[in-house]
């Protein structure tokens, strides 16, 4: 690089003066400058070792995890292909504003882009704000899409759990105004026949209703104010037993008793 | 949303006090709490409206532009395959401390990400710096792999030029110690394999050698400290003429007029194994040994491109310089030819579409112990090549397809839901692409417009006739002969 190239060329000038039988005050001050500048230079070259690793929740992709991806990406796209879903992509970065107010709580883990002059900048959190981005801003009505690409979260990742901060989506959607659940239906089928190619081994899909969830906690007299908190608690029951989701009902998110009691008789079923 | 429900809890607490005929005082102080939580409801609706744009520099692909773009891939991945490499992928951002040092003055176009309390991240800006990342961390000595990825550079884009902040890049890299120019020769045959299956007109590769340059300077008397701006100098050659070079040489650059001169007898000169030959025996450059190991080199590459069958688009040009730092020997860079017609003298170069070169020093950057892989490898500047076959796309008028189905299952008559979904549902199961409309009783018109606007070519029809004679009817959409099965 350039300071190489200037430390030869100060080490020339010394060799030079040397050879000339140059005034040895001169010498000495040729001589302490080329040292100063190797010293520089070597600062500089210890500046470009640095830490062999990938950012923190992330990782490469070698050679024969590539040859896994590339099958279960060819199961699942000729699915998605199969139903004549077209295939969009967008920037790995939206403005700060698109994604704000869109993820609630999570909205901590989204990545920033330094302010650097410019337009302020996030990367995408998950695949489906970019997409309602572009239909909006392509007035589209309706579409059938796949769209496959990284997002980025900045949680706590447990890499043995296979959770990372930069991680693979899959996503295909079915935009418009049709008539009802037939759309609804054909996601279900394409999970269906994606997880029967992959040959996972046997799976369920378990399916329900933000109105009948909504209806049910209605009915059992939980107020309107709570509705989205005590969605959250149901929705740990396949994690936890019951008693622990009722107590943190009661206890926590301040349900009356006879209100859990009665969610209970409900969310417990499956048919 | 929380806020939802509490102005709708609120507006239920008025509506029961209302009802109970209640303090007019309460009710006053309730309504004006429930006008201020709509109202603030109202702000925040606002902050959830979308900004309707992309970032500067960045675009969306449609799905046109996606079939464009896996049409290219297709043919670049086939040629990469062929020649035997691997694929691998690296994280969008690497550790800032991966990428500080490697671009020299590009390093400002390099997009940070912010503080956020932990590791300082950086945007990849190219995929080599993170691939000699790679070989280091898995102490790897050889591969032959590419990779295909989007890299961030903050510079001022020129749309209309297909100049982004965000684009792809396809890179093909051989990294490992082997005898000379063997793996160099293998490049710039992947180079004109790829241009020619892209049919994307003339083009030529220009070749140089960073030793051969460097051997040039310093014959020319240019000082060590000068090699590189020099360098950065020669490199416009191919934009503007050689008396602008020249006097940004002596002008800006610091060079004596006659080193200048000197320069300007070596840089314009471009041609075959003739001019290597020519050099090898001029008599200032032999002298240079530098200059004698690059033009050696060029000549081993020579024979083997013409073994090869490409020299006919090679040009050995001294001109060429190629921006980047790490390049230790040799240099390409790939330009399509535009002749508009037969009256064109030279032939016009709109811009390059693959450059690369040897970079023998980079992963020993990145070793703790120093230890070298010699790489030499091509990027190929898949956005240029998207913008032509996109030109080309509209202007041949070809209507390109944005899915691959092959039959759409229609019913021409009422509440024949049922039978479509059974019957696209055995299609599915059969690996057969096929769609429906999502209507419960479409007309059959609609349907058949709906083939013709997505290309889809055949119609499996059943109706009542049909149900009843258990059959299909399956139409060529284009010709409209229909076959009962």
């Amino acid at each position: 690089m350039a300071e190489e190239a200037a430390v030869r060329a100060q080490a020339d000038t010394v060799r030079r003066l040397k050879q000339d039988k140059a005034d040895p005050d001169e010498i000495a001050k040729e001589v302490a400058k080329l040292l100063e500048m190797k010293a520089q230079l070597g600062e500089d070259e210890g500046k470009h070792k640095f830490v062999l690793k990938t950012p923190k929740g992330t990782r490469d992709y070698g050679p024969k995890q590539m040859a896994i991806r590339e099958r279960a990406f060819n199961a699942i796209i000729s699915c998605f292909k199969r139903h004549g879903a077209e295939v969009i992509d967008t920037p790995v970065f939206e403005l700060k504003e698109t994604l704000t107010g869109k993820y609630g709580e999570d909205s901590k883990l989204i990545y920033d882009l330094k302010d650097q002059g410019g337009e302020l900048l996030s990367l995408r959190y998950d695949l489906t704000v970019p997409f309602a981005r572009y239909l909006a801003m392509n007035k589209i009505t309706n579409i059938k899409r796949y769209h496959i690409a990284k997002v980025y979260r900045r949680d706590n990742p447990a890499m043995t759990r296979g959770r990372y901060r930069e991680f693979y989506q899959c996503d295909f959607d079915i935009a418009g105004q049709f008539d009802p659940m037939i759309p609804d239906a054909e996601c279900l089928k394409i999970v269906h026949e994606i997880l029967s190619d992959l040959q996972l081994g046997d799976f369920v899909i378990k399916v329900n209703d933000r109105r009948i969830l909504d209806g049910m906690f209605a009915v059992c007299g939980v107020p309107d104010s709570k509705f989205r908190t005590i969605c959250s608690s149901v929705d740990k029951l396949d994690k936890v037993p019951w008693e622990e989701v009722r107590s943190e009902m009661v206890g926590e998110k301040g349900l009356s008793p006879e209100a859990a009691d009665r969610i209970g008789e409900y969310v417990q079923l499956h048919g | 949303m929380a806020e939802e429900a509490a102005v709708r809890a609120q507006a239920d607490t008025v509506r029961r006090l209302k009802q109970d005929k209640a303090d007019p005082d309460e009710i006053a102080k309730e309504v004006a709490k429930l006008l201020e939580m709509k109202a603030q409801l109202g702000e925040d609706e606002g902050k959830h409206k979308f900004v309707l744009k992309t970032p500067k520099g960045t675009r969306d692909y449609g799905p046109k532009q996606m079939a464009i773009r896996e049409r290219a891939f297709n043919a670049i991945i086939s040629c990469f395959k062929r020649h035997g490499a691997e694929v691998i992928d690296t994280p969008v951002f690497e550790l800032k401390e991966t990428l500080t040092g490697k671009y020299g003055e590009d390093s400002k176009l390099i997009y940070d990400l912010k503080d956020q309390g932990g590791e300082l991240l950086s945007l990849r800006y190219d995929l080599t710096v993170p691939f000699a990342r790679y070989l280091a961390m898995n102490k790897i000595t050889n591969i032959k792999r590419y990779h295909i990825a989007k890299v961030y550079r903050r510079d001022n884009p020129a749309m209309t030029r297909g100049r982004y902040r965000e684009f792809y890049q396809c890179d093909f890299d051989i990294a490992g110690q082997f005898d000379p120019m063997i793996p160099d020769a293998e490049c710039l045959k992947i180079v004109h394999e790829i241009l020619s299956d892209l049919q994307l007109g003339d083009f030529l590769i220009k070749v140089n050698d960073r030793r051969i340059l460097n051997g040039v300077f310093a014959v020319c008397g240019v000082p060590e400290s000068k090699f590189i701006p020099a360098c950065s100098t020669v490199d416009k050659l191919d934009k503007v003429p050689w008396e602008e070079v020249r006097s940004e040489m002596v002008g800006e650059k610091g060079l004596s007029p006659e080193a200048a001169d000197r320069i300007g007898e070596y840089v314009q000169l471009h041609g075959g194994l003739e001019l290597i030959e020519r050099l090898l025996q001029d008599p200032k450059l032999s002298q240079n040994k530098l200059a004698k190991e690059g033009l050696g080199d060029m000549k081993l590459l020579f024979e083997y491109l013409t073994l090869f069958g490409i020299t006919g688009k090679i040009s050995f040009d001294l001109s060429l310089a190629r921006g980047l730092d790490y390049y230790t020997g040799v240099i390409f860079e790939a330009v399509l030819l535009q002749q508009e017609n037969e009256h064109v003298e030279e032939p016009v170069s709109v811009g390059s579409v693959a450059g690369g070169g040897r970079y023998d020093g980079l992963v020993g950057m990145f070793d703790p112990k120093g230890r070298k892989v010699p790489c030499v490898g091509v990027s190929i500047g898949i956005e240029r090549i998207f913008s032509i076959l996109e030109q080309r796309l509209e202007a041949s008028g070809e209507k390109l397809r944005t899915t691959e189905t092959q039959v759409l299952v229609a019913t021409p008559q009422k509440n024949l839901l049922p039978a479509r979904l059974k019957l696209i549902s055995e299609l599915w199961d059969a690996g057969i692409k096929a769609e429906m409309l999502y209507k419960k009783d479409p007309k059959l018109l609609k349907q058949l417009q709906y083939c013709e606007d997505t290309g889809i070519p055949l119609a499996a029809i059943v109706g009542e006739q049909e149900l009843a004679d258990g059959v299909v009817k399956l139409r060529d959409v284009a010709t409209r002969e229909e076959v009962r099965m």
